[in-house]
């Protein structure tokens, strides 16, 4: 068997070598051992924070999140991040589901964040979470326009008119800042129609820069774009989590998978001049 | 966290890797038995959360008196007559959505989608942001692209058959370079990041809880 033959890899090797790489940083994390590939913060990460850190004590952040719990799951860290980076800025969050199970991501992101004993805050006064609303577009056009007329409870039974947060929140004229965060591509559009285009507020991101890229800066002024996204700003908020490890697994995965490509294409134009010198010999 | 949360978690833990085996062997009895709980767990919670939906946005709303809720309820429940002989009924359901759909996109789209793209574009070529080579570059992709999408001449016109087809045919190159960019980002990095994302959330946060669980540190 010649050395480009023995080189062949089968699916299944391939599958496990990419799991090993993505098994050797979280093995060295859980063994408290540190292990951080090199990491340089994108400009529009930088955007996302700037805009946050530009809020004043206060200031009213609506944030439409479109995603399932399991999609939550995969970026649990990322959201404890924002959530104590906006709390240490002192600002009022109200939260709204466009997703079944969204309002079981912001019940599950308030226990595992801590945040009502970290920052000694209280659900009303705080931070609001509202019940799913159907309808996507329209429901984001119905928010928008009168938070009151759109829900008459939050999640928790509160009568929307009895919560002291409310009380001088109608619309999204009233609010600073609104960030989006999706499950499908098609969300984004219609978040950045009837939110940022239609009441001129600013807007953030937490999804795919592709998705955003078109109404990047005039309608949305900061992204999270993925994993890497999310890695970059565990990083600058200085509060660490899961998609640090992420980051680096497909860091090293990204190695594997180059390397890869490189003996193959040597292999493979190596197999190839043999073939031809071969059949040379032969003529 | 209380000991029944933690076995679920050991639970929930065994079910993903039973989903995960299907990279390593395929079709199999415990990924079936994982899938199967998945489909049912997801469909469950999704006819509770739609029932919330509709008790908070509507019902809620007509007990507290607001009658005209009724209407959309009303609406909503013709759609369910197209399993009837009255199926004609259920078109008022389509067609009222599709309206209301239409009217509130319409003069957005325009704005987010069109009038965004050549202000952007002018704008960027006036001030040279973010810099004089991707000023003219993001200038011509976005009048190329436009060219080659101009549906309102016939095929056979000057852009696309004519004098001015290279136009159109370096549009069709751009939007290959867009996605080429977009299959790159998304499909193949999403397919690193899926591994990734699985073993650190259904695997590494489960183990950092069960160790916090049995006070290990």
């Amino acid at each position: 068997m010649s050395w480009t033959q023995k080189l062949h890899v089968t699916h299944r090797q391939m599958a496990i070598a990419l799991t090993f790489f993505t098994l050797v940083p979280i093995i060295l994390t859980l063994a408290n051992v540190p292990f951080t590939l090199p990491i340089t913060i994108g400009s529009i990460t930088k955007d996302f924070y700037n805009q946050i850190e530009k809020l004043p004590p206060g200031s009213i952040v609506a944030f439409a999140n479109h995603n399932s719990y399991s999609g939550y799951l995969v970026k649990k860290d990322e959201y404890r991040a924002l959530f104590y980076h906006l709390f240490d800025k002192q600002v009022k969050l109200i939260m709204v589901s466009f997703w079944p199970d969204t309002p079981q991501v912001w019940t599950d992101l308030l226990a595992y964040s801590g945040v009502e004993k970290k920052y000694n805050i209280r659900s009303g006064t705080d931070f609001v979470v509202f019940p799913f609303l159907s309808g996507e577009e329209t429901a984001l056009a119905a928010i928008a326009a009168d938070f009151h007329k759109a829900f008459t409870v939050d999640i928790y039974g509160n009568q929307v008119d009895s919560i002291p947060l409310m009380a001088n929140v109608h619309s999204l004229k009233d609010v600073q800042l609104t960030i989006s965060d999706a499950g499908s591509f098609t969300f984004i559009d219609m978040f950045v129609r009837q939110w940022p285009a239609a009441y001129d507020v600013p807007s953030i991101n937490i999804y795919v820069y592709s998705t955003v890229a078109p109404y990047y800066p005039r309608f949305v002024q900061g992204a999270l774009d993925g994993s890497r996204g999310g890695a970059e700003y565990e990083v600058l908020t200085k509060y660490p989590g899961a998609e640090l490890i992420k980051l680096n697994a497909r860091n090293l995965q990204g190695l594997w998978v180059l390397v890869t490509i490189v003996i193959g294409n040597i292999a493979f134009f190596g197999a190839r001049s043999k073939k031809i010198l071969a059949e040379g010999q032969k003529t | 966290m209380e000991p029944f949360e933690a076995a679920l978690l050991l639970i929930g833990t065994f079910l993903a890797l039973f989903g995960f085996s299907f990279a390593f062997f395929g079709d199999n009895n415990l990924f079936a038995f994982s899938e199967n709980i998945y489909i049912g767990g997801v469909t469950a919670t999704a006819l509770y959360a739609t029932f919330k939906s509709i008790q908070t946005s509507s019902i809620d709303f007509v007990l507290r008196g607001n009658i005209v809720r009724i209407i959309p309820i009303i609406i909503g429940l013709l759609a369910f007559l197209r399993l009837t002989r009255y199926r004609w009924a259920s078109r008022y359901t389509i067609s009222i959505l599709t309206g209301v759909g239409i009217g509130i996109t319409f003069g957005l789209t325009i704005k987010t989608w069109v009038m965004n793209a050549v202000i952007e574009a002018v704008g960027a070529m006036v001030s040279l942001k973010p810099d004089p080579y991707s000023a003219v570059f993001m200038l011509i992709s976005t009048l190329t692209v436009i060219t080659y999408f101009l549906y309102s001449v016939k095929y056979s016109s000057t852009f696309n058959t004519g004098r001015m087809k290279y136009i159109a045919t370096l549009g069709r190159y751009m939007l290959y370079a867009s996605f080429g960019y977009l299959f790159a980002k998304i499909f193949v990095n999403e397919a690193l990041d899926s591994l990734a994302n699985f073993l650190v959330t259904y695997v590494y946060q489960s183990i950092v809880d069960l160790k916090i669980f049995f006070g290990i540190v």
